[in-house]
C-alpha cells in the first residue's frame, strides 16, 4: 500500500507557490524523513497529505483511497498525525486528550474498547503514570509523547510527525525517534517525518527525501542522498561525513 | 501485574473525574427547581409558597385558589422564570460554544455583533413604532425588529467572513467591526429619539424579563431545545475543535463545516434570547467559565451543566432584581454583572491557590 504522490503543487492565497509539481512514492513499511532548510515546503508538504492544506494541482493516494476527495474522518483512520507542540494546548486530562484520536471510533459514551486503545498506547509509551494529568501543565516532552500515543489509537497505517523533535532535549529526541522506528519496525507501518537534525534522519530512516525551494531535489537511502555535495547545495555549508554508528543508550529502554 | 494495577487505579480515576461531572449536572438541575419554586414565590405581591402550590396542585386536583392568585402564578411569574431559565439556558450555551470554536475565552455569545444588530432592529422598532404599525406585528414589533437585524447582522459577518474561507480571527475582527458600525446607528438613533421612546430604548439595552407569556417560553423552549439537541450529538467533535483547525481536520473533524453549524446554532440561541428579553449582558461569558473550572473541558458534561449554570444565574439575578427595591425593579443585567464578577474572581484565586 504505497502512498503516492504525483504533480502536487500548493499555493496560499497570496499566490506564491510553495510546492511545485512534486511528485513521491513511499512504500510501506518505512521511515521516510523529509529534510531540508527553513521555508523549502516540508511541513506544508506532510500537511498535503492528510489534506490539512488542500494542494491546488496534483494527486494523492492511499491504498486506493483518493485522499484529495476523501472525507477528513476517512483520512484520520487511514493517516495519524503528530504535530509540533502547541504553546496554545488546552486543558484536560491526558487520557481526554488521547480519546480525541479516537474520534472516528467513539459513539457518544466512550467504551471500555475505546478506554483501553487509549490505555493500552500509554503503556506502550509509558506514560500510564500521567493519565489523570492536566496535558497544559506536562512537560514538552511528555506533550510529545502524549500527541504521539494519540496517533496511535487513529489505528492508521500511515502516520505524519511534523518536526516532533525540535523542541526537546536529545534523551527526549532519541526517544521519539526510537519510538518512530519501532512503529515502522514491530508494526510495519508508515512513517513520514519533517526533521531538521540530519544525524538523526541519517541514523533513523529507510529513505530520505531532501528538499529546496518548493522541490524534491533527490529522494533515496541516507546514504546516496545525505552527501557533502547535496548538503552545500541545499544548506550552503561546508560538512564532512563520517559513517559511523550511533550508540543510542536509550534505544533499549524506549524499544516498544 | 505492576503496570496492570497502576492502570487500573488511573482508570478508577478518571471514571470518578467522570462521575464527578454527572454529579455536578444532577445538582445543578436540583438547584434549579429549588430556584424556580423560590422564585416564583416571592415578589412585590403576598403570593407566597403555599399559594403558589395550591395553585400548581388546583390543575390536578380540586383545591380552590383565587383567581387573583391564579393569575399571578400562572400569568405573571411562572412565564417570567421559565423565560429566565431559558434565555439563561441559550446564552451560556452559546458562550461555551463560542469560546470553545474561537479558542478565545474572552468571546461572549454578543462578540460578534448580534446583540448591536439587534439594539439596532429594537431602536428602530421603538422608535418608529407608530410608522411601522401598518406591519401588524403589534406587540411584538420590538422583538421581530430586534431578531431580523440580529440575523441581518450575521449573515453580514458570515458573508465576510466567507470571503476568507472563514477564518476565526476574521470572523472575529469583521463581528466586533460590525457591531461598532450597528452601535453607532443606535447612538444616532438615540440622538434623534424623542423624550418618551428614549427611556424605553434605554431599559430594552440593559435587558429585561418582566411583561413576558407563556408564548414567548414556549418559543425559547422550542429554539433552546433543538440547538441543544444538536449541540450535545456533536459534543465529540466540539472537544475535537477546541484544538484549532490543523489538529481537527488530522482527527477527522469536517472543520469549515462544524464552524458553520456552530455559528448558526449560537446566533439563532442569542438572537432569540436577545429578541425577546433584550441585551443581558455577561450570562454568556461566565457561565461557561465558571462551569468548565467545576467540571473541565468536556463539551458532553459541558452543555448540559453550562446550559443549567446559565439558567440559575440569570434565574437568581432576575429574582433579586424584581424583589431587591420591590416595587422598583433593577435591569438584570446590572445585577447579573453584580452576582457573576465576585463569583467568578472567587473561583481565579481559589484554583490559582491550588
Amino acid at each position: 500500500m504505497p502512498l503516492t504522490v504525483k504533480n502536487v503543487s500548493f499555493s496560499y492565497n497570496t499566490g506564491k507557490e510553495i510546492l511545485k509539481n512534486i511528485s513521491l512514492c513511499i512504500e510501506d513499511g518505512q521511515l521516510v524523513s523529509i529534510v531540508g532548510p527553513n521555508g523549502s515546503g516540508k511541513t506544508t508538504l506532510v500537511k498535503c497529505l492528510n489534506r490539512i492544506h488542500t494542494p491546488s494541482s496534483g494527486t494523492i493516494v492511499f491504498n486506493e483511497m483518493d485522499i484529495m476527495r476523501a472525507n477528513p474522518s476517512k483520512i484520520a483512520k487511514k493517516i495519524g498525525y503528530v504535530p509540533q507542540i502547541s504553546s496554545e494546548c488546552t486543558s484536560g486530562s491526558v487520557i481526554d486528550y488521547i480519546m480525541l484520536g479516537r474520534r472516528q471510533y467513539l459513539g457518544w459514551k466512550i467504551r471500555s474498547d475505546d478506554l483501553n486503545a487509549v490505555m493500552s498506547a500509554m503503556e506502550r509509551l509509558d506514560i500510564v503514570e500521567l493519565a489523570n494529568a492536566d496535558f497544559a501543565k506536562l512537560s514538552g516532552g511528555q506533550k510529545q509523547k502524549v500527541l504521539v500515543a494519540r496517533a496511535l489509537v487513529q489505528e492508521a497505517d500511515v502516520f505524519l510527525f511534523d518536526e516532533p523533535t525540535s523542541n526537546l532535549d536529545i534523551k527526549n529526541q532519541l526517544e521519539i525517534m526510537e519510538i518512530a522506528k519501532s512503529i515502522v519496525k514491530k508494526e510495519h507501518k508508515t512513517v513520514v517525518m519533517v526533521v531538521h537534525d540530519l544525524n538523526m534522519a541519517a541514523h533513523y530512516s529507510d529513505k530520505v527525501a531532501l528538499m529546496d525551494a518548493g522541490n524534491i531535489l533527490c529522494y533515496g537511502k541516507p546514504e546516496e542522498i545525505l552527501t557533502a555535495q547535496n548538503i552545500k547545495q541545499v544548506y550552503d555549508v561546508d560538512v564532512g561525513i563520517t559513517r559511523e554508528n550511533l550508540i543510542n543508550p536509550f534505544a533499549k529502554a524506549c524499544s516498544i | 501485574m505492576k503496570n496492570a494495577l497502576h492502570i487500573e487505579r488511573e482508570l478508577e480515576k478518571y471514571n470518578a473525574h467522570q462521575a464527578k461531572g454527572r454529579r455536578l449536572i444532577a445538582t445543578l438541575f436540583v438547584l434549579l427547581i429549588v430556584c424556580i419554586i423560590v422564585s416564583a414565590s416571592v415578589g412585590s405581591s403576598s403570593v407566597n409558597f403555599e399559594i403558589v402550590l395550591k395553585t400548581l396542585c388546583s390543575y390536578f386536583s380540586g383545591v380552590a385558589v383565587e383567581d387573583v392568585y391564579r393569575s399571578i402564578v400562572m400569568d405573571v411569574r411562572l412565564p417570567r422564570v421559565f423565560c429566565a431559565v431559558f434565555a439563561g439556558a441559550s446564552l451560556s450555551m452559546a458562550g461555551l460554544i463560542m469560546q470553545g470554536v474561537f479558542q478565545n475565552p474572552l468571546v461572549s455569545p454578543y462578540t460578534l455583533g448580534v446583540s448591536n444588530g439587534a439594539s439596532f432592529g429594537a431602536s428602530l422598532a421603538i422608535i418608529m413604532s407608530a410608522k411601522l404599525s401598518f406591519l401588524g406585528f403589534g406587540i411584538y414589533l420590538t422583538p421581530i425588529f430586534a431578531f431580523i437585524f440580529s440575523m441581518l447582522t450575521m449573515l453580514l459577518v458570515y458573508t465576510i467572513s466567507k470571503l476568507t474561507n472563514h477564518d476565526t480571527r476574521t470572523l472575529i475582527l469583521s463581528g466586533v467591526a460590525i457591531g461598532y458600525l450597528f452601535s453607532a446607528l443606535v447612538s444616532a438613533l438615540k440622538y434623534i429619539s424623542d423624550v418618551q421612546s428614549l427611556p424605553e430604548l434605554v431599559f430594552w439595552s440593559m435587558g429585561s424579563l418582566s411583561g413576558l407569556k407563556w408564548n414567548v417560553v414556549f418559543l425559547l423552549l422550542m429554539v433552546f431545545a433543538v440547538c441543544f439537541v444538536i449541540s450535545i450529538c456533536k459534543g465529540w467533535n466540539l472537544n475535537v475543535m477546541a484544538l484549532g483547525y490543523e489538529e481537527s481536520t488530522a482527527l477527522g473533524v469536517d472543520y469549515r463545516k462544524m464552524l458553520v453549524l456552530s455559528f448558526v446554532v449560537t446566533t439563532i440561541l442569542t438572537a432569540t434570547s436577545v429578541a425577546f428579553t433584550g441585551v443581558i449582558g455577561f450570562v454568556g461569558l461566565i457561565a461557561p467559565h465558571v462551569t468548565r473550572m467545576l467540571i473541565g473541558g468536556d463539551y458532553r458534561y459541558c452543555i448540559p451543566a453550562s446550559a443549567l449554570m446559565g439558567s440559575l444565574l440569570l434565574l437568581i439575578s432576575d429574582t433579586l432584581a424584581r424583589t431587591m427595591f420591590s416595587p422598583v425593579e433593577i435591569p438584570v443585567g446590572i445585577i447579573t454583572s453584580f452576582i457573576g464578577v465576585p463569583f467568578f474572581l472567587y473561583l481565579i484565586v481559589r484554583r490559582r491557590k491550588v
